[in-house]
């Protein structure tokens, strides 16, 4: 009995604690939705990303593979680009492709939260930025030569970025050049900046620009006038633009770099001093701070300083090169050349490609005749960057000083997949196969260039020398005449009547 | 289970029967009455409602909790696992119909992602990432709230982001050939890391999408990454993994590890010394570096100091195979071949799916001049992997010098069905089969080893060959044609392709490739002299036909 009756109050008191932990979870779970969920709208409020709609695409391409969307991700890609090229450290404006944005609808409703953020921001008066266009083509297979794409910048106005046609650049680059027409929009500093290097005075005039209207970027438009004047060596102009980045900001880092820069420049390594001693020595400049102090140890003739401090620096920002090869160059300077090549090969350890520690150690190489080590040194950046056909032609130039042909021979076959070679590249690649007596190859080399409106004389003569000496009179006859033909005051003129004179009939 | 809402239905009448008991005290005993049946169970459908009611509350509060510490549990192991979803890559028109969908796309990077991390070779755990169309999807029926957004914005507001691949195939016409098929990815890992491929030209789809994962992999796992590109790119390798140590990341053990083996394989002992120390140095428990850095010693001469790293490595993994292994090579090199070849056998017991140790005894024993006993480990290991080449090798060697043509052939047949995807062993068997004169079945051999490495010169020219001798004189002429523009310059197949026009009289074309031989051989190779001779008969040739077409006085 009593069994029965307990059984019964124990299933009471199951379901009732059940019953508590089931609210208890219900509860939790709002709490927790709503402790994320407001945050998250509130996050979604204030960062406002700058939207890049899909872009309209002609069918044409879309079967291609550039659709719309891919579209999109082409000049998100390009914004990414254009902005990496600005040496300035402000953080820009944030763009996403509407594809990459995360859809968060609520149940049943079909509102989404997207939606409710939109009229929120409207409601505060806080203007959406969207990046809408389209590509058109002029014919229907939408060859690049009439394909242009148009963006719009829509925000409070709408602003048109209308680019050429596409033609013969690379789509990367073409993206690139919308994307800079987007940042002249909406980011006017970082459009300066990321032309600092290949349009000055473009980048100039921006930059003054915004440095006379006073806004908030109006101490960074200085610091890069500054940067800008400091890497044309106007070291007086760019102390006087940092000078007034402080003025706005006495706390601007990245001013007061540059004022221990143009100092240093300027030799005036008091100032240099007084402008190091405001900065701090930890944080994310710290390599660079300590690098200018092992400048300005360099600059008051104090080398030891000066090394310790550069190996700090190496320390401090473990994957860059530079203050490697700085501490070689001021072990150079010190007469400790064992010390230099360490720090060089350390360079090298890191970037194999290094132009500074690549030029230094090369020099070093040579100035002991060690030829085969230099080689070493350029085979290796081959190696480590085998797409990059400036490896390739160091590679060529130093095997050609050791009269490697073969090697060489080998060096600018790989040459040949990359890149197109130069009129001079290809009558020196056909002068080292000759060399080997590679014939066939060394005419194939030059064969374009002698048969080119108008030719290049020396291309003829050479493939005719070259069927000369492959025993092929008939030939080379020819082609000995047609050089003959070719101008009066050609150097070869003697070398080609001799050859005729001696082949005969 | 049933009974249970019937229970408080019975109190009451059981109550009733006894208090009629208390009351019939005073009353004569009865006669002894048969004894009552047990009283009927009555069940009241109102106490049956409530109490089915109680029982389903509880069955459904018990499945309700179960579903959220499970849906908790999902939602918590969805946050903490490092996953990096695959995202379907765009691709163009003309793909789609040859079933190069967008989500086959994404799976041919996600096994592009397995071959990069079999290529490294590494026992390190990599990323484990997979495509979007094999993820499970959670999604709640009725409500349109995905699970999977829900987990997104969740992550994107703790700064938990998932890594998500995405990315496109684009064509510069609707054709859409390989050679003009550019594959371009975006690792979205908070940044956005833009990966651009090359166009898709001279290499295999397979090997397209390896190099695309292992640029995947320099972003999310950089030293898989390194490691992949190891043998490939020794110089590349190097640098990236010097960066890793320099960066103190986290694998800086395992790159250092690696520059100890690059070294290895460059026989740079010294160097290979320093790494593997530097590894065991971040840390001393580091199996794979401790058992490299005893065999560096050995290789490297120093052999006391390589004895007392195997004797730690023995003492405290004394079932190691690998450990016992190298204490049998270290033996070897003390001249003890008896004492190296008990410690390999023991070896290939504690690892008996091996080949590597028998073939190891097989070549200690070959090298002492017993050459039976080689020959029955070389074996033995070859029962394991017929494919091994260590094995393989010398056997082909003893039988072919012993003109055993049939045991030849059976030795790489083995071999080239157990790996039907090595094409050189399968060029190995077309050999041997062309060896015996059985040209038909060669020639199947070098057409599965084509259809493997389709550019292979060596392949092209010596199956070319075997179409001319059985007379299939347009294949052979594609195949030569095929082999030329691989080497444009090696008189060989312009000389055959030459020979293969004139046996079937396609005399211009034959002189053309023949004048194009004497052009190229210029250091006197027999090519030259044949073509030459050719070149006779061909004049021959044609003046006869001149002469015949003059008319007779």
């Amino acid at each position: 009995m009593s069994e029965q009756s307990g059984g019964g109050l124990g299933l009471t008191k199951l379901d009732a604690s059940l019953s508590t932990l089931r609210t208890m979870i219900v509860n939790i779970g709002f709490f927790i939705t709503m402790i994320l969920l407001i945050p998250t709208m509130g996050a979604q409020i204030v960062r406002n990303p700058i939207v890049i709609e899909p872009i309209g695409v002609p069918e044409a391409l879309a079967d291609r593979g550039l659709t719309s969307a891919v579209a999109a991700n082409r000049v998100w890609d390009g914004l990414q680009d254009f902005s990496e090229t600005a040496a300035i450290a402000r953080q820009s404006f944030v763009a996403v492709p509407d594809s990459q944005l995360v859809e968060f609808a609520l149940p049943g409703s079909g509102l989404s939260v997207d939606a409710i953020v939109k009229q929120l921001r409207q409601f505060f008066g806080s203007q959406e930025t969207r990046i809408a266009g389209e590509i058109i083509c002029q014919t229907s297979d939408c060859a690049p030569e009439g394909q242009r794409l148009r963006l719009r910048v829509i925000g409070r106005s709408v602003e048109i970025i209308d680019l050429p046609p596409l033609g013969t650049t690379p789509v990367p680059v073409y993206f690139r050049e919308a994307a800079a027409g987007i940042y002249d929009e909406l980011d006017p500093l970082i459009g300066a900046a990321a032309r600092a290097v290949t349009d000055p005075e473009g980048a100039i005039a921006r930059a003054r620009r915004i440095a006379s209207t006073g806004g908030p970027d109006a101490r960074w438009a200085h610091v890069l006038l500054g940067d800008i004047a400091l890497s044309q060596d106007r070291g007086e102009d760019a102390k006087v633009n940092y000078l007034a980045a402080l003025a706005d900001d006495p706390a601007f880092v990245e001013a007061r770099i540059g004022l221990v820069r143009a100092s240093l420049a300027l030799g005036q390594n008091e100032d240099a001093r007084a402008a190091l001693s405001q900065l701090p020595t930890e944080g994310d400049k710290a390599a660079v701070i300590i690098r200018l102090q092992s400048d300005l140890a360099a600059s008051q003739g104090d080398l030891d300083g000066a090394q310790q401090l550069a190996r700090a620096a190496a320390e401090a920002d473990p994957l860059a090169p530079a203050p490697l090869v700085h501490l070689g160059a001021l072990a150079l300077e010190a007469g400790q050349a064992e010390d230099a090549r360490a720090a060089f090969r350390e360079a090298l350890a890191i970037d194999p490609g290094y132009g500074a520690a690549l030029r230094a150690l090369g020099e070093m190489h040579r100035a002991e005749g060690d030829l085969e080590a230099a080689e070493a040194l350029v085979r290796d950046w081959a190696d480590y960057a085998p797409d990059d056909g400036e490896a390739l032609r160091a590679l060529i130039a130093v095997r050609l000083e050791r009269e490697d042909f073969e090697g060489t021979a080998e060096a600018y076959s790989k040459l040949v997949e990359l890149t197109a070679l130069t009129p001079d590249e290809a009558m020196q690649r056909a002068q080292v196969l000759q060399s080997l007596k590679r014939y066939a190859e060394a005419g194939d080399a030059i064969l374009a260039l002698a048969e080119a409106t108008p030719p290049l004389p020396e291309a003829v003569l050479l493939l005719a020398q070259l069927h000369d000496e492959a025993g092929r009179a008939v030939k080379a006859r020819p082609l000995y005449e047609r050089y003959l033909t070719l101008g009066t005051e050609l150097p070869g003129i003697e070398t080609a009547k001799a050859a005729l004179e001696r082949l005969g009939d | 289970m049933a009974r249970a809402p019937a229970q408080p239905a019975t109190r009451p009448a059981r109550r009733k029967t006894a208090a009629s008991g208390t009351r019939k005290v005073a009353t004569p005993a009865p006669p002894p009455a048969e004894p009552l049946p047990p009283p009927k169970r009555r069940i009241a459908l109102p106490s049956l409602d409530a109490g089915a009611t109680l029982l389903r509350n509880i069955i459904l509060n018990i499945v309700f909790v179960l579903a959220a510490a499970l849906f908790i549990a999902v939602m918590i192991g969805q946050f903490l696992y490092d996953q990096v979803v695959i995202e379907p890559i765009a691709v163009p028109k003309a793909l789609i119909e040859q079933g190069m969908t967008p989500e086959v796309a994404a799976s041919r990077l996600w096994d592009g992602l397995r071959d990069a991390q079999l290529q490294a070779r590494s026992s390190k755990a990599s990323v484990s990432a997979i495509p979007d169309s094999q993820r499970i999807q959670f999604a709640l029926p009725d409500v349109g709230l995905s699970l999977d957004s829900i987990v997104r914005q969740t992550r994107q507001f703790l700064n938990l982001r998932q890594t998500r691949i995405g990315g496109e195939i684009v064509c510069k016409t609707e054709a859409c050939t390989p050679g003009e098929m550019q594959l371009r990815l975006r690792v979205l890992k908070g940044t956005n890391e833009v990966i651009d491929l090359p166009p898709m030209e001279g290499v295999n789809q397979r090997g397209y999408f390896t190099n695309a994962a292992i640029q995947v992999l320099s972003v999310l796992d950089p030293f898989i990454a390194v490691a992949a590109i190891a043998d490939a790119q020794p110089v590349r390798a190097t640098a990236l993994a010097r960066r890793l140590i320099r960066q103190h990341h986290s694998d800086a053990k395992w790159a250092h590890n690696l520059l100890g083996n690059v070294h290895t394989n460059a026989e740079d002992y010294t160097l290979a010394i320093s790494d593997y120390r530097a590894a065991l140095a971040l840390d001393p428990e580091f199996l794979v570096a401790r058992i490299n850095l005893a065999r560096a010693l050995r290789q490297a001469g120093a052999l006391d100091a390589s004895q007392s790293a195997y004797d730690a490595l023995s003492a405290a993994f004394p079932d190691n195979a690998s450990v016992v292994e190298g204490l049998a090579e270290l033996l070897n090199v003390r001249g003890d071949v008896e004492g190296a070849l008990a410690l390999l056998q023991r070896a290939a017991e504690l690892n008996p799916a091996s080949p590597h140790y028998l073939a190891r005894m097989g070549q200690i024993e070959e090298a002492r001049g017993r050459t039976e006993e080689a020959l029955i480990w070389f074996e033995r290991s070859l029962e394991i992997d017929p494919s091994y080449i260590l094995a393989v090798e010398p056997l082909f060697v003893a039988r072919a010098s012993s003109g055993d043509l049939v045991g030849t052939e059976a030795l790489m047949g083995a071999a080239a069905r157990y790996q039907p995807m090595d094409a050189s062993s399968q060029a190995l068997h077309a050999a041997a089969l062309s060896f015996l004169g059985r040209q038909a079945e060669a020639l199947e051999a070098f057409d599965r080893a084509l259809a493997i490495t389709p550019d292979d010169f060596d392949l092209l020219y010596q199956s070319a060959g075997l179409l001319q001798e059985l007379d299939r004189v347009p294949e052979a002429v594609e195949r030569f044609t095929r082999a030329i523009a691989l080497r444009p310059y090696d008189p060989a197949p312009r000389f055959g392709r030459g020979s293969a026009y004139l046996i079937t009289s396609q005399n211009v074309l034959a002189r053309a490739d023949l004048e194009r031989v004497m052009e190229l051989d210029t250091s006197g190779t027999q090519y030259g002299n044949l073509a030459t001779g050719f070149l006779d008969i061909l004049d021959g040739l044609e003046a006869a036909e001149v002469k015949a077409e003059e008319p007779r006085p």
